[in-house]
């Protein structure tokens, strides 16, 4: 009698020879593959999210009035402060161009943001990552930086038609280089994302912090970018570094772990920062 | 179970059996007690022994060496420091497939380019050597293009030498295809912020980094400093007391220690100050798992940086001194080999010590390439000229001659005597430089004009024995830089062999009787006389203030005592100096010194040129030697090139030398604009 | 192959069910844990597709999961499929055993399998030990609760689609 395991051997070897001529396979077809079934779902995770957005729009309009007056009276007073704002960073602005054409020094990199909702998350061990509702008809490109305010969510990892992927400072694969709070001298540490296990509050390492640096007392040390990568832009909040550091096995210098800024498992909208600028890394990719 | 037949029997009857149950229960009891007893044995007795063994096993201590203190200058300047020097490593191991692909294609090249038949058997060793530097370039070109900035372009390549070292010696270890990735940038953060984050990672290329020697100023003062090695300690001594201590507290075992490579200075001020300069060992001691990784640290102390060494040296001075050693602007005059002192009068402090040519200790840091190392060996630049290099003195010794003479008595310091063309001594006539002579002339007047005879007539009117005295009594064959604190050598690089000859030091060396004619050739500094710029340097200086000794020193320490082992006064009546000083100084205004002359600093000093033989051709020593300023003196130096000829000469070829040392002695600040 | 659309039903039978794990990831992301389910949805069309049809409809499943998410290319599509082959050779116990039971124990070993290709060059094994088993569990979970549901769905579009309960081969 033929056992299943005997039956089995032919179809096994039949895969394993796929799997063979799958891994001997160009890069492109792979790609294709994996584009073709991204954009297959991509419209049911827009409209999902779209969804979402409805039922949360039905309950807001059915919200009683004094609420809506409060909130509309607090929207008004928080309008004027950043009129004002506005109004000094202006002139701050200009002042800034002026001294730069002095010192014959070039502009930095220069952003045009697009605003962008979360159609989804998803974090697990090996990734953290969001899918926006901002893809390649919208200018967003491989590799840009992609913040919250002045907090750095991440970069985005994946470029769909009308949606992209956006890697977590806190997702393994995710690296750029840092300055943090209290160095005098200003060296650059590199931020690293790691494997974060579940239930634990993800984290990514920092390290080359030199070793004479110590954190500020009783406050925690915030972790800036450089804007020397030409990355993102310079003095964005990635995170806060741990008071612990420890001493890295090799090399002068010490390791430490940084909580991220953002509230990045619960971020609901982002703003993508593209370049104007094409930049090196979305050829390296 | 069919029933057994009677009289056979297949289990034991009932007495016997329980005889072998017995027998069996005592067996099992006895491994079991014994089995037990080990147990209770090994908890209870060998119970420490045990738990030391684990601990040994998981216990490990990892020694930081302190990092090494700075060298300043006397101003404060930076002359060595530490910079952490970024390199990027390749992992050959993930670019197999890669090279083996390449190779392929290049061979497919080459076979269609040359219409070669499918049987050619190229040079694979070639074709591998290529792909492997093709495919690393490929990488570095990746590198590049994210390095790259409008501003400043990186162009980093592979280096086919240093690749097949890599291969040859450390193949294990991943390849550092760019060993210094801020090359040329005193601040490296943008490269490295541009390599985190344009590059995306692909785990071929690594960043690595490690603590190196900085010498931001290059090659200055290169001999002074010296230069470090990479080395398993940077002070032995310290490292095997901290091991042993470590071992006792923490129950180590030999091998439970891992030490974080240092560097140790071998040669130079890095060398001999290696222990101040070292600091203290830093320490870790943890506990790992099985896996290896580490758990938690148990006890540690932080490594303390080494002490800082304020040398001497005046950049400003020291600058200048190479510069006007070095390769002037004129393409057609190649640079000679020379050096160049400059002492602090009043303590012996060398305020620049310069010989050409030299070499860059940032490139020695590391694991010296046998190019860079021959390079500099073929030029010569690992020779410290100043105080390695031994020569005859030339006309800078009439000044010892002159002193000899007048305070023996053998002739007065105003006495004319009538020099000739030459004047013969035994058979052979030992000329003059003018072939008329310079009639009758004093010592004032000799050391203007640096005339021959005079000194060949008081030489011989002295004896030798005289002669010998007055240049020991001067030093100029004593050891020099050591310590006055404590006896040791404060730098290791200095001649051994000088020689101030007498008729005893002739016959040792089996070259025969002493004759007058050694007397004469004494007395103008040529013979057997040997010794070296730094000595003529701190003789000036103790003339300058009328001692016999200056104890010269490269550490500058405004509190301390100074003591000048040896020191007496020089014994000159007042006349005797005026005409001694007068003599300098009209050298320089009149003589040989001319191209020492400075407008507003009256400087006393006189020129050489004596005969030596470079590379069995006879070519000329060009000489400077002086102080100034001439009433009152402060600075004091010595300056000697190698002539490749007989057509340099003490004042035109050493005087500028000497000239650019004044200058930036005068004014510091136009020194470093320059 | 067969040219037949039972992949597809099965497929679309699918898919919302995916969406509803996609929206289950999306709020348990602020913990970490990802659900995964593609592995259950092979249970019940094992029973009713032929093999080539089967492994067309575990591909699929696995490369739409994998497009999405950091997984190496092909990694879980294989993984699937090798479970999808698996099954369908042992459709008698399959039929016999409850289907929930089985359809967790083949989500929860297809989510290792994926874990271990995904995590496998990142080094960092420290955060292994406790994410692999747990997110096992997770998936055990999902996809014994989303069998009985999904598995009818699938089984009602099959069956009204003319695909009869395949007797062993």
């Amino acid at each position: 009698m033929e056992t299943p395991l005997r039956r089995l051997r032919g179809p096994l070897a039949a895969l394993a020879a796929l799997l063979l001529a799958w891994v001997l396979l160009p890069s492109l077809p792979r790609l294709f593959v994996r584009e073709s079934f991204a954009e297959f779902q991509a419209p049911a995770l827009v409209a999902l999210s779209r969804t979402r957005e409805l039922v949360r729009h039905l309950e807001l309009t059915n919200a009683d009035r004094e609420t809506l007056a409060a909130s509309g009276r607090d929207l008004a007073r928080a309008n004027a402060a950043l009129e004002l704002r506005v109004l000094s960073l202006e002139s701050l602005a200009s002042e800034n161009r002026r001294l730069r054409g002095m010192l014959a020094t070039p502009p930095p990199a220069e952003f045009r943001s697009v605003v962008a909702r979360v159609a989804a998350r998803e974090s697990s061990t090996w990734w953290s990552r969001l899918v926006i509702r901002r893809g390649r008809e919208d200018g967003v490109r491989l590799g840009c930086p992609v913040v919250l305010g002045d907090r750095v969510v991440g970069r985005v990892a994946a470029v769909h038609l009308n949606t992209s992927e956006v890697e977590l400072v806190t997702s393994p694969g995710f690296r750029c280089s840092a300055m943090l709070d209290g160095d005098e001298r200003r060296q650059v540490v590199f931020v690293t994302g790691a494997p974060n296990p579940p239930f634990v509050g993800p984290r990514a390492d920092v390290t080359h912090i030199p070793r004479e640096y110590f954190p500020p007392a009783g406050q925690p040390a915030v972790v800036r970018t450089t804007g020397l990568g030409g990355l993102y832009p310079p003095g964005l909040r990635l995170g806060t570094l741990e008071p612990v550091l420890t001493d890295a096995p090799e090399g002068a210098w010490k390791t430490g772990k940084m909580a991220p800024a953002a509230e990045l498992r619960n971020v609901a909208e982002v703003a993508v920062l593209i370049p104007t600028q094409p930049q090196p890394y979305e050829e390296l990719r | 179970m069919t029933d057994p037949s009677p009289g056979e029997e297949l289990v034991p009857s009932g007495r016997a059996n329980r005889r072998r149950i017995l027998q069996l229960a005592a067996i099992f009891a006895g491994a079991l007690l014994y089995v037990a007893g080990g147990l209770v044995f090994r908890q209870a007795v060998q119970h420490q022994a045990i738990e030391d063994q684990h601990e040994r096993q998981i216990r490990h201590a990892i020694l930081i060496p302190g990092s090494r203190g700075r060298i300043h200058d006397r101003n404060g300047f930076v002359l060595v420091d530490n910079k952490v020097r970024w390199s990027v490593t390749v992992d050959l191991g993930k670019l197999r497939p890669q090279i083996i692909r390449e190779q392929r294609r290049l061979l497919a090249a080459e076979r269609s380019a040359w219409r070669l038949p499918e049987a050619y058997r190229p040079d694979y060793d070639r074709l591998r050597d290529q792909a492997r530097v093709n495919v690393i370039q490929t990488h570095l070109d990746r590198v590049n293009r994210a390095l790259s900035t409008p501003r400043a372009q990186a162009d980093f390549r592979v280096s086919p030498v240093a690749l097949a070292r890599h291969l040859r010696e450390r193949r294990s270890s991943p390849f550092a295809a760019i060993e210094d990735l801020a090359l040329g940038e005193r601040n490296p953060g943008e490269r490295l912020a541009r390599f985190m984050e344009q590059l995306p990672d692909d785990g071929v290329l690594a960043l690595r980094s490690e603590v190196v020697r900085d010498y931001p100023e290059g090659s200055l003062a290169c001999h002074i400093l010296g230069h470090v090695r990479p080395s398993e300690s940077n002070d032995p001594e310290a490292e095997r007391d901290l091991r042993t201590m470590l071992a006792a507290e923490h129950n180590l075992g030999p091998s439970g220690f891992s030490v974080r490579p240092s560097a140790r200075g071998v040669k130079g001020v890095e060398a001999a100050y290696n222990r101040e300069l070292a600091g203290t060992h830093g320490y870790l001691i943890i506990e790992r798992n099985i896996a290896g990784e580490q758990r938690k640290v148990l006890a540690s102390r932080e490594p303390r940086q080494g002490a800082h060494i304020t040398l001497s040296l005046d950049r400003a001075i020291q600058r200048a001194a190479e510069r006007a050693l070095g390769p002037s602007a004129d393409p057609n005059m190649p640079p000679l080999p020379g050096s160049a002192v400059m002492v602090d009068v009043a303590t012996g402090e060398i305020l620049a010590l310069a010989s050409f040519p030299g070499f860059d200790p940032n490139k020695m840091t590391g694991r010296i390439s046998q190019e860079d190392y021959d390079e500099v060996d073929a030029a010569g630049g690992w020779f410290n000229r100043a105080t390695q290099g031994l020569y005859p003195p030339g006309s800078t010794f009439k000044i010892v001659t002159a002193l000899a003479g007048v305070r023996s008595g053998a002739v007065r310091h105003d006495e004319v005597l009538d020099c000739g063309p030459s004047l013969m001594v035994g058979n052979r006539a030992f000329p003059e430089h003018t072939p008329e002579g310079y009639g009758p002339t004093d010592m004032e007047k000799m050391l203007i004009i640096s005339c021959n005879v005079w000194n060949y007539v008081v030489g011989l009117r002295t004896g030798i024995d005289r002669l010998a005295a007055e240049a020991r009594r001067l030093g100029l064959a004593e050891p020099l830089l050591i310590s006055s604190f404590d006896g040791r050598p404060e730098y290791a690089e200095t001649a051994k062999g000088m020689v101030i000859p007498t008729p005893e030091y002739k016959r040792r060396r089996g070259a025969g009787e002493w004759s007058p004619g050694d007397t004469a050739n004494t007395s103008i500094g040529q013979g057997y006389l040997l010794t070296t710029p730094l000595h003529m340097a701190a003789m000036m200086a103790s003339i300058a203030k009328g001692r016999t000794r200056t104890n010269l020193t490269l550490i500058h320490d405004p509190g301390r005592e100074l003591t000048h082992p040896g020191a007496e006064p020089l014994g000159l009546t007042a006349g005797q100096r005026r005409a001694l000083l007068d003599g300098l100084t009209r050298c320089v205004e009149e003589g040989t010194g001319g191209p020492m002359r400075i407008a507003g600093l009256s400087v006393a000093a006189k020129t050489g040129t004596s005969e030596y033989f470079n590379e069995g051709r006879k070519a000329h020593l060009a000489w400077a030697v002086g102080f100034a300023p001439a009433e009152k003196p402060r600075v004091a130096f010595a300056v000697c090139i190698e002539g490749e000829d007989m057509s340099s000469w003490g004042g035109a070829t050493a005087g500028p030398v000497a000239k650019a040392m004044l200058e930036a002695w005068l004014n510091p600040a136009g020194a470093e604009g320059r | 192959m067969t040219p037949s659309l039972g992949w597809l039903i099965a497929l679309g039978a699918a898919a919302p069910w995916i969406l509803a794990a996609d929206l289950l990831s999306d709020s348990l992301a602020p913990w970490g844990l990802a659900v995964f389910v593609p592995g259950a949805l092979l249970a019940t069309p094992a029973l009713r597709l032929g093999t080539g049809q089967a492994l067309l409809l575990a591909a699929c499943l696995g490369f739409a999961h994998e497009a999405r998410r950091p997984i190496p290319d092909g990694a879980a599509a294989f993984v699937l499929m090798l479970a999808m082959l698996v099954a369908v050779n042992w459709r008698g116990p399959l039929r016999r055993r409850r289907r929930a039971w089985v359809a967790g124990w083949m989500n929860a070993a297809c989510a290792t399998l994926v874990s271990v290709a995904t995590g496998f060059g990142q080094g960092d094994w420290t955060a292994w030990g406790g994410s692999v088993p747990l997110h096992a569990l997770v998936a055990f979970a999902a996809g014994a609760a989303l069998q009985p549901v999904a598995g009818a769905m699938q089984d009602h579009f099959l069956s009204r689609a003319g695909f009869p309960v395949l007797r062993e081969p």
